[in-house]
């Protein structure tokens, strides 16, 4: 069912959108915050589209918890402006912006029962108590919490006291749901069965959520668009897939899963062939690269990027393939689904893994020589 | 049980009954049908009605209400408004500010009066008002009272999440609706255990009372002084015990709050 209506929902936003230029819900332009000395935010753009789960992805203190509250008007850009559903929020407190919070620590309200929590908001709208009573009603039932309506958080699970924390803030409708860490708190296992259900429950309402996290597997799972922060810059933003398959820099690429880097320098690149060859430290490689792009001069120092489970494993024998490496295996992981395999080439130490259901890496043991095959379309150039 | 455990609950006992025998002697004394003399003259509860019926004493039970329950409602209101002050805002000078609330509490009251006195006596020259009496009582009470009810408020403030209060504006609360909804009734037993605490000390006042009070504001303390120059009769054993029996009512009470925190 939730799909259908995830369906429909996209269809009706492809709808609109032929329609009209695409819907923003949040645009922020030029954003800075300064606390005393540190930079907080550096001139941070960006553009939330209406209906998308957006992360904002990075490390503690990268910015993106000062970002979200720039957001909810808890606090306030130095320079810049912030734009929500195409208005100038300068001057709107946050009481008055049409965003609702979810807070990482839950800050529900000690003294007040899970209802009387979850109806603050519309009291203060001066909701009919009649509507407010089948509002709450029914995202109580949404999030699954109806027999805790009168109990206090003190008496609340960590995951009982999330989905209250969350009824209460989509209970009002905002045009824009902001979510800072709100699964930080909780363990593994509930936190995976959560991430699936604010999934379900973002494409069922249509509300565009702003999701704040540092946790990159969180965010890959549940966002349309990511961006990935550092130092209170936007260093990439883009669709989970692409972020994570073309990484512009060695911190996106390291910070989304892990990452094989190799430094070299740049030997013969085409423009219109949309491929080059890289002299690296264990030799030659060709690099296929998605669209054209210049490169830059001959000789120019360049960093590669490979994805483990992009690496192949061959036995030594036979003809060596394109981009095959010779190497030691190091150490085998055994993690279940998967085998995590290192090889040693020269100095290089490179990281292989692949599905064990596949039997890629059954043959192998410690100590045995390999060849390493570096496919040229899993090769990725980065900018720095 | 060893020798050393004997002899500290020795000590232990001679201690309390050290600090006890004495109220408790006066609460006895109360009860004793003899006029002088220290000896048992058989139980009697005729110093209470004595007491009922002297209209000194009432009117300076009743001074001493109207001082305390004045004082208390003022200070607690700035107390309070302080405490939030100081826990949420920045200003130059801000630590200063904080120590400087610690002065009142530290401060001898003898100094603390004859300052008062000497205040108004100057404010009296400058601009003919402060006479000495209820009034000037009931500011000078605030004026000792605000420092305790600040830091109990404060310490309150302290363990408040600031999240709750943003969490409140989030969902469209102003900031009026904010404290009335949220911050007050969360700090609300800090607020009622100081209030309580500024009663009790006003009540037991009497160097500050002295010192400020003006003709026909003598309070229950000043009373029994007064009295006690005279010889200790059994009317003000009565009065005392009355006082007693408020202020342990009162620091009960205190406590009570106090564990509500938790």
């Amino acid at each position: 069912m939730a799909v259908e209506i995830s369906a429909k929902t996209e269809s009706s936003a492809m709808v609109a959108e032929a329609a009209n230029p695409p819907a923003t819900a949040i645009e922020l332009t030029g954003i800075s915050r300064h606390f005393g000395e540190v930079r907080a935010l550096n001139h941070v753009d960006l553009a939330v589209r209406r209906g998308e789960f957006f992360s904002l992805l990075g490390p503690s203190g990268c910015g993106k918890t000062t970002l979200l509250r720039i957001v909810a008007g808890l606090d306030y850009p130095d320079q810049g402006t912030v734009r929500i559903g195409g208005q100038d929020m300068a001057d709107i407190p946050a009481h008055l912006r049409p965003v609702n919070t979810v807070f990482q620590s839950y800050a529900l309200f000690p003294h007040l029962s899970v209802w009387d929590n979850i109806a603050f908001g519309l009291r203060m709208k001066k909701v009919p108590a009649a509507a407010q009573a089948t509002r709450i009603d029914r995202v109580m039932e949404m999030v699954q919490i109806l027999p805790l309506a009168y109990r206090k958080p003190s008496q609340l699970s960590g995951g009982q006291k999330q989905r209250v924390a969350l009824a209460r803030a989509i209970v009002n409708e905002p045009q824009v749901l902001l979510l800072d860490e709100p699964l930080g708190a909780l363990d593994l296992k509930l936190r995976k069965q959560l991430q699936e259900e604010l999934h379900r429950l973002q494409r069922r309402l249509g509300i565009t959520f702003l999701y704040v996290t540092h946790d990159q597997d969180e965010a890959l799972a549940m966002s349309d668009r990511i961006a990935v922060m550092n130092h209170g810059r936007i260093e990439q933003m883009d669709a989970s897939r692409q972020l994570y398959e073309q990484p512009r820099s060695r911190y996106v690429a390291q910070f989304l899963g892990s990452c094989n880097l190799l430094e070299g320098n740049l030997c013969a690149s085409s423009d219109s062939a949309c491929e080059a060859m890289v002299q690296t430290t264990v030799g030659h490689l060709r690099v296929c690269l998605n669209h054209p792009a210049p490169l830059g001069s001959h000789q120019k120092r360049l960093t590669l990027a490979i994805r483990p489970e992009k690496v192949q494993l061959l036995p030594l024998n036979g003809h060596p393939p394109e981009n095959g490496v010779r190497g030691l295996i190091q150490d085998l992981i055994y993690s279940g689904a998967e085998t995590t395999c290192l090889v040693k080439v020269g100095e290089w130490m490179c990281k292989t893994c692949s599905l064990n259901s596949s039997g890629q890496h059954q043959a192998f043991r410690i100590g045995q020589e390999v060849t390493l095959k570096l496919p040229a379309d899993g090769i990725i150039i980065l900018e720095d | 049980m060893t020798r050393g455990h004997w002899l500290l609950t020795l000590l232990s006992g001679g201690l309390y009954t050290f600090l006890y025998a004495p109220i408790v002697v006066v609460i006895v004394y109360s009860f004793n049908t003899a006029r002088y003399g220290s000896g048992w003259r058989g139980f009697t509860t005729k110093w209470y009605s004595t007491l009922w019926n002297n209209p000194q004493a009432l009117s300076a039970a009743e001074n001493t209400l109207v001082l305390a329950v004045a004082s208390t409602v003022l200070a607690t209101v700035l107390g309070t408004m302080l405490a939030m002050g100081l826990n949420r805002y920045w200003f130059p000078a801000k630590r200063l500010a904080s120590w400087l609330l610690y002065v009142p509490v530290v401060i001898p009251d003898i100094v603390m009066a004859v300052a008062m006195l000497l205040f108004y006596a100057l404010l009296r020259d400058l601009v003919g008002l402060f006479n000495l009496g209820l009034t000037t009582m009931v500011i000078s009470h605030v004026t000792f009272q605000i420092p305790f009810v600040a830091i109990v408020v404060r310490s309150r403030l302290f363990g408040l999440d600031p999240a709750l209060e943003e969490a409140a504006r989030d969902l469209g609360a102003t900031p009026w609706q904010t404290f009335w909804r949220v911050t007050f009734p969360l700090i609300l037993p800090g607020v009622a255990a100081g209030g309580l605490l500024a009663f009790t000390l006003s009540l037991d006042d009497f160097v500050v009372s002295f010192f400020t009070s003006g003709p026909g504001s003598t309070t229950l303390p000043i009373l029994i002084y007064s009295s006690v120059k005279r010889g200790i009769t059994p009317d003000i054993n009565a009065l005392s015990t009355l006082i007693i029996l408020v202020s342990v009512v009162g620091t009960v009470l205190i406590t009570l709050m106090q564990r509500a925190k938790q």
